[in-house]
């Protein structure tokens, strides 16, 4: 049996880092943090994830970008982002006021990318976390990258080496048949944690104009239809590894967090939920305050 | 500064053929908020609905705010169906809001359907010195009739089935006159605010009351976006106004 109440109010510890508590915000759903201190302090927070940040400025998909399916949300925003260099001037200044761990999310478009982020932001900021989005679609042959073990055991590999100290995150993607073929892979390349599960990939149509809703066509699928899938891979990515996991799919209240810990996550990313209640976030960040 | 509130329903009334006016209490933001600037609700409970619904304040009392909403589908439905007493989870005021004009240039509002919803509250704080150009399908679709005649100068009715003032959209209704305004300000269908644009001369100051699907509306999802000048700007943040000549149409 897993001691929930003291699992609630512990302290993560994932290679040099000791994260105060296991309730995180999850890559996509905090922008870099400034618009939610307006409603919530984030120095409650174990974690906060920023937005997926490329090497480049990205200026994101054309709307429509999301909709809203059965229990869940469609999503296609296309990684807008204002590049490592907008994130070093821009945002990391503002996060500096509060003593939230900050942990990037980086999303390189090759191995290459990955470790420039990473080596930029060592030379300029201080940060306590590298989350590897390993879901890259390489547009050119329609895959995505992120499916093949070799490839994420490389990438990981490449930026371990250049982190220092910076515990390293690899966020696969859960678009496989065996998830713990990505995860052995990641751990392989020297992982610090394993973060799952990143969107499922899917598509709504509007019936009357038979097209699809998103301009993108295809999204991203997060909330609570997907937190099965997610509490799956979990438990399956735990039965074969010791590394600690850092669960997220469709959270919505304590039961959910919950669940993730009896599956076997270290601690929990908070997502779809920063969009629909603050009042629940907080009840979740404040149950975690030990 | 937006805050989520739990309120109470204090009347939801149908005031035209699919519309509702629903007005709720929250005496703080009655007192604080600016118009065009909106409320992200929460309908139903659970995750019947997982997102919430956007609708711009529509009107206040010292006490409540209402908004106004036509039936489209299944969450504006489930609204309908709030009665008096009932609670109600909102977030807001979002958005960045306009300050009322003080200055008396010949000003319009020209609004297609439930565009009206976003106006009135700029109505109400602005100089009397504004024309309403008001599109509906037909007679059935006009709310406050009554109360818009006393608000503008005038009010120019258009609909598609000739019902109800000229027949005709709103945008071939506001050509006609648009010689005699220096600013507006239009909230409809993107296609009405793009006919919009097509026919006003360049010498009025345009603003534009725009929508996109949207999630979070604070600006934390990146979801609802629109082609600016520069960039790709979020409706509910930086929005919902853009001056007309700031939009890639």
């Amino acid at each position: 049996m897993v001691n929930l109440d003291k699992k609630r109010v512990s302290p993560v510890k994932i290679g040099s880092v000791t994260y105060p508590n296991p309730i995180w915000l999850a890559s996509g759903t905090v922008a870099f943090g400034a618009e939610l201190s307006e409603i919530l302090d984030l120095n409650m927070l174990g974690g906060i994830v920023l937005k997926g940040t490329t090497l480049e400025p990205r200026e994101g998909n054309p709307p429509p970008r999301l909709v809203e399916t059965p229990s869940g949300l469609l999503n296609a925003i296309g990684l807008q982002n204002p590049g490592v260099e907008g994130l070093i001037k821009d945002k990391l200044p503002f996060l500096k006021q509060f003593k939230v761990p900050v942990i990037l999310n980086i999303a390189g478009k090759h191995e290459d990318e990955y470790v420039s982020i990473v080596q930029r932001v060592a030379e300029e900021a201080e940060v306590q976390g590298y989350e590897l989005n390993l879901s890259c679609p390489n547009v050119e042959n329609g895959l995505d990258l992120g499916t093949d073990p070799q490839w994420v055991e490389s990438v990981v590999k490449k930026v371990k080496k250049v982190a220092g100290n910076v515990p390293v995150l690899a966020k696969i993607t859960p678009n496989v048949t065996r998830i713990t073929d990505l995860s052995k892979a990641a751990e392989n390349g020297g992982a610090d944690a394993i973060s799952l599960i990143n969107t499922l990939v899917g598509m709504a149509f509007n019936t009357h104009t038979q097209q699809p809703i998103l301009a993108n066509k295809i999204g991203g699928l997060s909330g609570p239809a997907i937190r099965p899938v997610a509490i799956r891979m979990v438990y399956q990515v735990r039965q074969t590894t010791s590394l600690p996991i850092v669960g997220m799919g469709g959270i919505m209240n304590q039961h959910d967090v919950d669940e993730f810990y009896i599956a076997g996550a270290d601690c929990v990313q908070l997502g779809t939920l920063n969009f629909v209640d603050i009042h629940q976030l907080r009840s979740l960040i404040n149950t975690a305050q030990s | 500064m937006f805050t989520q509130e739990i309120v109470t329903v204090t009347e939801n009334k149908p005031v035209a053929e699919g519309y509702f006016k629903l007005s709720f209490n929250a005496p703080e933001l009655a007192k604080n908020y600016d118009p065009i600037q909106f409320v992200n609700v929460k309908v139903g409970s659970g995750t019947e609905f997982l997102l919430r619904k956007p609708f711009s304040i529509y009107d206040h009392t010292d006490t409540d705010i209402s908004i106004l909403f036509k039936i489209y589908g299944k969450g504006t439905e489930r609204l309908s169906q709030y009665k008096t007493g009932d609670s109600l989870d909102i977030l807001g005021p979002l958005g960045t809001g306009v300050v009322p004009p003080k200055d008396n240039v010949p000003t319009a509002l020209i609004v297609g359907g439930v565009g009206i919803g976003s106006v009135k509250a700029l109505a109400l704080k602005m100089p009397k010195q504004f024309d309403l150009f008001y599109g509906v399908r037909n007679q059935g679709e006009v709310v406050e009739k009554q109360e818009w005649s006393e608000l503008a100068n005038t009010v120019f009715m258009c609909s598609d089935d000739g019902s109800c003032g000229e027949k005709g959209v709103v945008s071939t209704l506001f050509q006609k006159q648009a010689s005699a305004y220096k600013k507006i300000y239009v909230c409809g269908p993107h296609a009405m605010l793009k006919a919009v644009y097509d026919v006003c001369p360049e010498t009025i100051e345009s603003f534009f009351i725009t929508e996109e699907y949207m999630a979070c509306g604070f600006g934390i999802c990146m979801g609802c976006v629109i082609k600016t000048t520069s960039g790709y700007k979020r409706i509910c943040k930086e929005g919902p106004v853009f001056k007309g000549s700031e939009i890639i149409w």
